[in-house]
């Protein structure tokens, strides 16, 4: 891909990371489930650290036609970063709530660790405007999917007069179909093991996806919550 | 008892007259014998008799309901078989019907397969045709075959990326 296209697709994707960060952050301010200061604090620095990234990802592949094995190896250790970063400057606010903090840290490890083993899976050589739309792509995905955790962390903490509930996404899909990785039921024990969730609540599954879900998810996600309607 | 019953009977039977004989009562004797044969009838034949009968009422009765039952349920059975006959009858009415569409459904098809024929052919030569003056068209610029080649993978390349891009709004799912 010439240096021109490139630059049209990157420009695009950008325009359509930031469209969806003010999505996201309208959805966090609904009159009908709004979210704590927390949590729209930990999405806007979600949204600014991975966007840091997106940025320096551009930077990185616009010399390269092809993806070359060393800029593979230093893209993977920028994603590995960005948990870190974000952390680090969560730590920076002391009036953010520790509780929310700590158990939405939890969640989304597993999510960014499947996003860290996307981009170990690219392949080396591939075109660098594909290989940064795959994974702006997936980004978005992820993006969508940390929303989801989120909602559902505030929720647990902050509504519990409110159904408890757990989200499948497009994101979980990919992520068990490519990876054979549970993020429903990691997030399932974390809830259950830290309390967060009422001892016997009545689970509700929310579906944020048309994709059929798998049927070894299914299986497992029968396993954790019998009583959910699938 | 018995002996003294005897006694007063063998007295009604037995007489002695003026003279001082014995004379038999023969309608007495005839009367007696009738009284003794009907009091062992009724003993012997009708006491059993009666018993039989009452043991025996209980599984007649039993019978009879079972028997009512059996009415019942042939009646059913037989407003069944009337239906299953309608139905039969239906049946057979659908399946002249549905033969008969089947033979239309195959004329259509046949009628249908040579519009597609005579459209393909058509079709074929137009495509044919087009294919010869792109070719034509083109004679010039296929010079280096390879490289218009890439350029086109490239410019497809491209293309797909940039509607990956302008495609995100999938990723816009309002929370529920």
């Amino acid at each position: 891909m010439d240096k021109i296209a490139f630059s049209l697709t990157t420009s695009k994707w950008l325009e359509a990371f930031k469209a969806h960060q003010t999505f996201a952050i309208n959805q966090t301010m609904r009159a009908d489930c709004p979210f704590q200061t927390t949590s729209q604090e930990i999405l806007l620095t979600v949204y600014d650290c991975w966007f840091t990234w997106l940025l320096a990802l551009e930077k990185k592949l616009r010399p390269e036609g092809v993806l070359s094995a060393t800029t593979k190896q230093a893209l993977i250790q920028n994603t590995t970063d960005v948990q870190a970063q974000c952390l680090a400057s969560l730590a920076q606010d002391p009036l953010l709530d520790k509780k929310l903090k700590l158990l939405w840290t939890n969640a989304y490890k597993p999510a960014h660790e499947a996003y860290i083993h996307y981009v170990m899976r690219l392949e080396v050589g591939q075109d660098s405007g594909v290989v940064y739309s795959q994974l702006a792509n997936q980004l978005m995905s992820f993006m969508q999917h940390t929303l989801f955790v989120l909602h559902e962390v505030d929720g647990l903490l902050y509504n519990p007069n409110k159904k408890t509930f757990i989200s499948v996404d497009d994101f979980v899909c990919d992520v068990y179909n490519q990876q054979g990785k549970d993020l429903l039921g990691e997030r399932l024990r974390l809830y259950k093991s830290t309390q967060a969730a009422p001892e016997g609540a009545d689970w509700e599954l929310k579906r944020y996806t048309e994709h059929h879900l798998p049927d070894g998810l299914r299986a497992q996600l029968r396993s954790h919550l019998p009583e959910v309607c699938l | 008892m018995f002996e003294e019953m005897l006694k007063a009977l063998l007295g009604f039977i037995f007489k002695p007259n003026a003279a001082g004989e014995v004379e038999m009562q023969i309608d007495v004797l005839l009367s007696c014998i009738t009284l003794v044969a009907f009091v062992a009838l009724y003993r012997f034949k009708l006491v059993p008799l009666f018993k039989a009968l009452d043991e025996a009422l209980p599984a007649w009765q039993q019978r009879a309901t079972k028997l009512d039952d059996t009415f019942v349920t042939i009646s059913h059975i037989h407003a069944i078989v009337n239906d299953v006959k309608m139905q039969v009858e239906k049946l057979d009415v659908g399946r002249e019907d549905s033969e008969e569409l089947m033979r239309e459904l195959q004329a259509q098809l046949t009628l249908a397969e040579q519009s597609v024929q005579s459209i393909s052919k058509s079709l074929h030569s137009t495509t044919q045709r087009s294919i010869l003056d792109w070719l034509e068209r083109s004679e010039d610029r296929m010079a280096d075959p390879l490289k218009e080649l890439s350029v086109i993978q490239s410019e497809i390349r491209n293309l797909s990326t940039l509607l990956m891009a302008t495609s995100v709004s999938r990723f816009n799912k309002p929370l529920s």
